[in-house]
């Protein structure tokens, strides 16, 4: 079956054996473990599990079950935030699963508080080449050299301070450029910028 | 199964009988620590004026009880097993009692440390993706290209952020089609037939 929350794919076979599993925990449970997930969603940290254990630890789940319980939650906050999908489509197909009806709804419930924060974040943690952080120039006048006694000739100084995004670190490029060449650079980079506008309207 | 202790093994653990039951502990406490963290010279030369002996001889009694239980670790004795694999030594009930307890108490742990002289290969970590499309470049003016950009992290060993490695990877959406074929090619190939009835037989 074709699911929307799934980006239109079937579900995978171990969610629907999940579901079992998470029918048996009681409303308020389901609630509170949706807003751990959602909270290390958000913040980028691992699930903290002593919460989660706390949470469960009535219940009698041994430890792999609570981890497929935690990894369940999140793959449906997950793709669904991916997909964006409406509160009642989610709370739907999750009843087409074979959630019961108070589980779906305060899943959804919690989904639609944090969906639109959960998308920016997401947004913004999109795989990122490095990036350009700023640009250092200075232009220079050669006089003479020790081969040449009279250069006078105009010539520029780049630095490009590249910031890798996975570690945050910013490294420098340093390097010198002749005037004409610096023209090409120029104007194919001005090329670029009008394509860039285009393409923007 | 037993374990078959050769001559000079047989001699070495002959030395235990000479000894109190509290020595023995000791050995084998620093036997223990030896295969998780290396010899330490000074312990032996401290026990070798204790018991009046040269540090050599106890080197090879110590190096004698790790070998016999790093063994029996590996083959996961258990009381029987142990106990036969002793008697060709002919040692006291009491001595064979205080090392199989040792060695059942301690044996999950050398199993753990026996583990990790396995090579350590780079594993997989995480696989972020993206998927642009290219709309013009320098020498080609209009042209539509879609490209997918995969970000791979591999990880070597267990502590976080050392052994880190991140490959930044291009691929067009057919050589990503063929890629997965073969992914799941290899998936299904651990449902065939043959492998099937090797993994029953493992279990």
């Amino acid at each position: 079956m074709k699911f929307k929350f799934c980006g239109e794919l079937d579900a995978p076979d171990w969610l629907l054996r999940e579901i079992s599993t998470l029918s048996k925990i009681t409303n308020i449970r389901i609630k509170l473990l949706t807003v751990q997930v959602i909270n290390s969603l958000s913040s980028g940290e691992n699930i903290d599990f002593e919460k989660v254990e706390k949470l469960v630890k009535d219940a009698g789940f041994a430890l792999s079950d609570i981890k497929a319980l935690v990894a369940a939650i999140h793959f449906i906050i997950f793709n669904s935030v991916k997909n964006d999908v409406d509160e009642s489509t989610l709370s739907t197909e999750l009843q087409q699963l074979g959630l019961p009806k108070e589980h779906c709804d305060s899943i959804s419930r919690a989904f639609r508080e944090h969906k639109e924060k959960l998308r920016s974040i997401f947004h913004n943690s999109t795989l990122k080449l490095p990036s350009l952080h700023s640009v250092d120039w200075r232009v220079d006048f050669l006089l003479s050299s020790n081969t040449v006694q009279e250069v006078n000739s105009p010539s520029v100084q780049l630095n490009f301070n590249i910031k890798n995004n996975s570690n945050g670190e910013i490294s420098s490029h340093p390097f010198e450029i002749s005037a004409k060449k610096f023209n090409v650079l120029y104007y194919e980079l001005k090329g670029a910028k009008l394509l860039m506008e285009q393409m923007n309207q | 199964m037993i374990i078959e202790l050769d001559a000079k093994h047989k001699q070495d653990l002959l030395f235990l009988k000479t000894l109190s039951p509290e020595i023995v502990n000791e050995f084998c406490r620093i036997g223990l620590e030896f295969m998780k963290s290396g010899s330490n010279r000074k312990l032996y030369i401290g026990a070798a004026q204790k018991l009046n002996v040269s540090p050599d001889k106890i080197e090879s009694v110590i190096d004698a009880i790790t070998h016999l239980f790093s063994e029996s670790s590996r083959y996961l004795l258990n009381e029987n097993d142990f106990n036969d694999s002793l008697s060709p030594l002919k040692f006291e009930e009491e001595l064979v009692n205080q090392l199989r307890e040792v060695y059942f108490e301690n044996r999950k742990d050398i199993r753990n440390v026996l583990q990790e002289f396995y090579p350590h290969l780079d594993h997989y970590s995480n696989l972020e993706w993206r998927l642009d499309t290219q709309v013009a470049n320098r020498s080609l003016g209009q042209s539509i290209n879609p490209i997918y950009m995969l970000k791979l992290s591999t990880k070597n060993g267990n502590v976080e952020g050392k052994g880190l490695k991140e490959f930044l990877l291009q691929t067009d959406p057919n050589n990503l089609k063929h890629i997965t074929t073969e992914l799941e090619s290899a998936l299904m190939e651990a449902k065939s037939y043959e492998n099937r009835l090797i993994m029953r037989n493992i279990k």
